[in-house]
């Protein structure tokens, strides 16, 4: 525990004194801002005109505002978690610093451990950052609370999924440009599948539309925690981590 | 050329054969000549592989190779192990639904249904893939296979796949197709209120009869005006129930198909004939609702007495307490008896002009169950009442809360029946079952419950579906700017400035 402890307070400290996490983050912060504006902004003018209807119905602020801006947050941080995993490893290797981590009394899943640590660390600034956006909306309305706290939940696991992922991608490698490219490919796939069975229709499609990570998200950002959700995320992240342990032990084996 | 490269040359060869015959075989091509370039592949890979045998043997010998296959084999295995644990997670999921109005939760009245299906049921559901429906119908039927183990499912699109759609005759969006072993039901639209009632049909094999008594200036099932009662038939139909009219001065006897006899809003005289026909029926083991109007004199009095029931000569007077737009006639009731019938119903349920319906004497099993608010009272008065000036007067009229509603329990009378009961709900009313007033507040659900008590369904009774609140937010031009500001500009840009002071101290302390 100590020397996860240790990786992942190391792994901060390089971080946060880098540029790159700051422009990342406000990045992502414009990105997401301008989601939530518009989503806003669209539903400001729905309700203008719904109320001047006679029979305005389901018109509800956290299915119109809250749900497409968490959607889209999900894609914002699938677009940037290779960007943030991609040094985690390769760097680490190509620098000859792995080496040296690697012949301390360390555990590859301790040095793993406290790598998706910190990296969830960061994620879960950039994802809590965006509480801003709900709280505004306390301000003009009564949004779900329910509904943000299951929206929430399914971003960081999604979050965590994400970087299990970049962090398998760059245990392979020594150039970070291809673990960064591989992750976000992989990572493509995986919220592409959920587009399977409107092209494969029922059968496989409908099978490999449920490895989607997206997919699951789904129930998440309309206020529903399913455990079968909770599971699938938990695998995925526990699968990859476990591939990314293997490759450092052959590394480890190898040297 | 020496033995090394033709036997690399062969490898290659082989495998390009292979591979050049499989896309051939998708692609439909040479499909009578691709065995022989298969074989012929096949062959040449076999030679190659015998060929290198040597090198195969010291490369599959080295501990490397070994650790790669172990490292290989242990996520093989791995993965087989969370694919099971997703199984069975799969198999054994909780789901809560964190929304305030618990949107995404079936109905009570839904899962009462649910939990009577006793045979496999399977629902295919037609919807446009691309269309925003598809997700909504799918959150729907995940939560009926989630409630129900026996409840199996599909989404189709009907253009995809228009032979399925075709052959289950259901070649709209929306439409449904519901089938058991036995049975088959279709709707046209895919609501929760509408797949609940077609499973419903889907599970009861005879359709339980309730009758409409004519002949009496009743309100009648046919008519669709307001005064009419076609809406209340439609709702009866859909539960699987039949709405029939019975005229009864034809007949010898009640039918003995009735699961219920409804007498609604009758305005002339009951004659003893008929009222006694109603006495057999409920000998018999029948169940009666009747629903009466203020300021009509139709001798249901008399027939009533022997149930323990009383009909007031009056009208409930509600000044606090009735709907907003119209006069206080109109009283909206929310106090319900602690009574299977109203097990669980706390919607507000509105009477547009009301008549006091009481509990007389104790020979059976008598309870009020539905009561008009405190401050109103039961008018005797008429003539006061039409010129305004109705008031309270505690020499003639009852205060409130007044019962409007009355039900009664009696033995059946018949021997085979030993212990079975006879059902009568009587209502001061019969204008809240109108289609006017059906679908306000709490009228329909009401009106339900009833009915599935009186036919004997207790199992049925249960809180319709919930409405979805309607909150619109219009934002001001200068409050619109105040957010884009906020969340496009001023929060990444202080996390901008954020990085720049870190990073200059940094440097300052490096340096």
């Amino acid at each position: 525990m100590r020397n996860i402890y240790t990786i992942w307070k190391r792994e901060l400290y390089v971080y946060f004194t880098s540029s790159m996490a700051y422009v990342v983050l406000a990045v992502f912060l414009v990105l997401s801002g301008y989601v939530f504006y518009s989503s806003f902004a669209v539903f400001s003018i729905i309700s203008m005109q719904a109320s001047q209807m006679e029979y305005a119905a389901d018109l509800n602020i956290t299915e119109m505002v809250l749900k497409p801006t968490l959607e889209n947050i999900g894609i914002f941080i699938l677009l940037l978690v290779p960007v943030i995993t991609m040094k985690s490893f390769a760097e680490e290797k190509k620098t000859g610093t792995l080496e040296l981590i690697l012949s301390y009394p360390l555990r590859e899943v301790e040095l793993l451990l406290g790598k998706f640590a910190a990296a969830f660390t960061i994620l879960l600034i950039m994802i809590s950052s965006t509480c801003a956006y709900p709280a505004i909306l306390y301000k003009y309305a009564t949004p779900d609370a329910g509904t943000i706290i299951a929206g929430y939940t399914g971003l960081s696991l999604l979050a965590a999924a994400f970087i299990a992922m970049g962090l398998m991608f760059s245990s392979f490698t020594d150039n970070q440009l291809l673990a960064a490219v591989g992750s976000f490919g992989a990572l493509l796939m995986f919220w592409l599948l959920g587009w399977c069975e409107m092209v494969m229709g029922p059968g496989w499609g409908k099978m490999l539309t449920q490895l989607s990570l997206f997919e699951h998200f789904d129930n998440f950002s309309r206020g529903i925690i399913d455990t079968r959700d909770i599971m699938y995320y938990f695998d995925f992240i526990v699968l990859f981590l476990f591939i990314a342990i293997r490759s450092l032990a052959l590394k480890r084996w190898q040297r | 050329m020496n033995r090394k490269t033709l036997y690399h040359i062969l490898g290659y060869a082989g495998l390009a054969l292979l591979l050049g015959s499989s896309a051939a075989y998708c692609a439909g091509l040479f499909l009578n000549m691709l065995w022989v370039v298969q074989l012929a592949g096949a062959v040449c890979i076999i030679i190659c592989f015998f060929g290198n045998i040597g090198k195969i043997r010291d490369y599959l010998l080295k501990r490397s190779t070994r650790y790669r296959a172990n490292t290989i084999f242990l996520i093989f295995l791995f993965l087989g192990v969370l694919v099971l644990v997703q199984a069975i997670s799969d198999r054994h999921h909780r789901r809560y639904d964190l929304t305030s109005t618990k949107r995404y939760t079936l109905s009570k009245h839904s899962l009462t249904v649910l939990k009577k299906v006793d045979l496999p049921i399977h629902v295919t559901a037609f919807f446009q893939q691309s269309g925003p429906e598809w997700k909504k119908a799918k959150g729907l039927l995940d939560q009926y296979a989630y409630h129900c183990r026996m409840l199996s499912f599909e989404l189709i699109d009907p253009d995809r796949f228009p032979g399925k759609a075709k052959r289950l005759k259901c070649t709209s969006y929306d439409a449904a197709f519901i089938e058991s072993s036995e049975r088959a039901e279709r709707i046209t639209a895919t609501t929760e209120e509408k797949l609940t009632n077609a499973i419903l049909r889907v599970l009861r094999g005879s359709r339980k009869t309730v009758y409409f008594i004519t002949g009496h200036g009743e309100r009648s099932i046919k008519d669709i005006s307001k005064a009419g009662y076609s809406a209340a038939r439609d709702a009866i139909e859909a539960q699987n129930y039949c709405a029939k009219d019975l005229f009864l001065m034809r007949c010898t006897e009640v039918p003995v198909d009735a699961a219920v006899v409804v007498v609604a809003g009758p305005t002339a005289m009951i004659v003893e004939k008929e009222a006694e026909m109603l006495h057999t029926y409920m000998r018999r083991g029948g169940n009666v609702l009747i629903l009466v109007e203020p300021e009509t004199k139709t001798g249901v009095s008399s027939l009533l007495k022997p149930y323990g029931i009383g009909v007031g000569n009056d009208i409930i007077v509600d000044k606090l307490s009735s709907i907003f737009g119209t006069d206080y006639l109109t009283p909206i009731v929310s106090e319900y008896a602690d009574h299977p019938v109203m097990q669980d119903f706390v919607t507000a349920s509105i009477f547009p002009s009301v008549r006091s319906i009481s509990a007389i004497g104790k020979q059976n099993q008598v309870t009020e169950v539905a009561f008009t608010g405190a401050k109103s009272w039961a008018e005797t008065d008429f003539e006061k009442l039409r010129q305004g000036m109705a008031s309270f007067d505690p020499q003639e009229d009852s205060q409130g809360p007044v019962p409007i509603a009355v039900l009664s329990e009696v033995e059946c009378g018949d021997k085979d029946k030993k212990g079975a009961t006879s059902r009568m709900i009587v209502f001061g009313d019969s204008d809240f079952a109108s289609n006017g007033s059906f679908n306000l507040s709490g009228n329909r659900y009401l009106f339900m419950n009833i009915l599935s008590w009186l036919a004997q369904e207790e199992d049925l009774i249960a809180i319709r579906p919930q409405s979805i609140v309607f909150a619109p937010v219009v934002l001001s031009s200068l409050e619109a700017k105040g957010v884009f500001w906020f969340c496009v500009v001023l929060l990444p840009g202080a996390v901008l400035l954020t990085g720049v002071i870190v990073l200059h101290y940094r440097r300052k302390a490096v340096n």
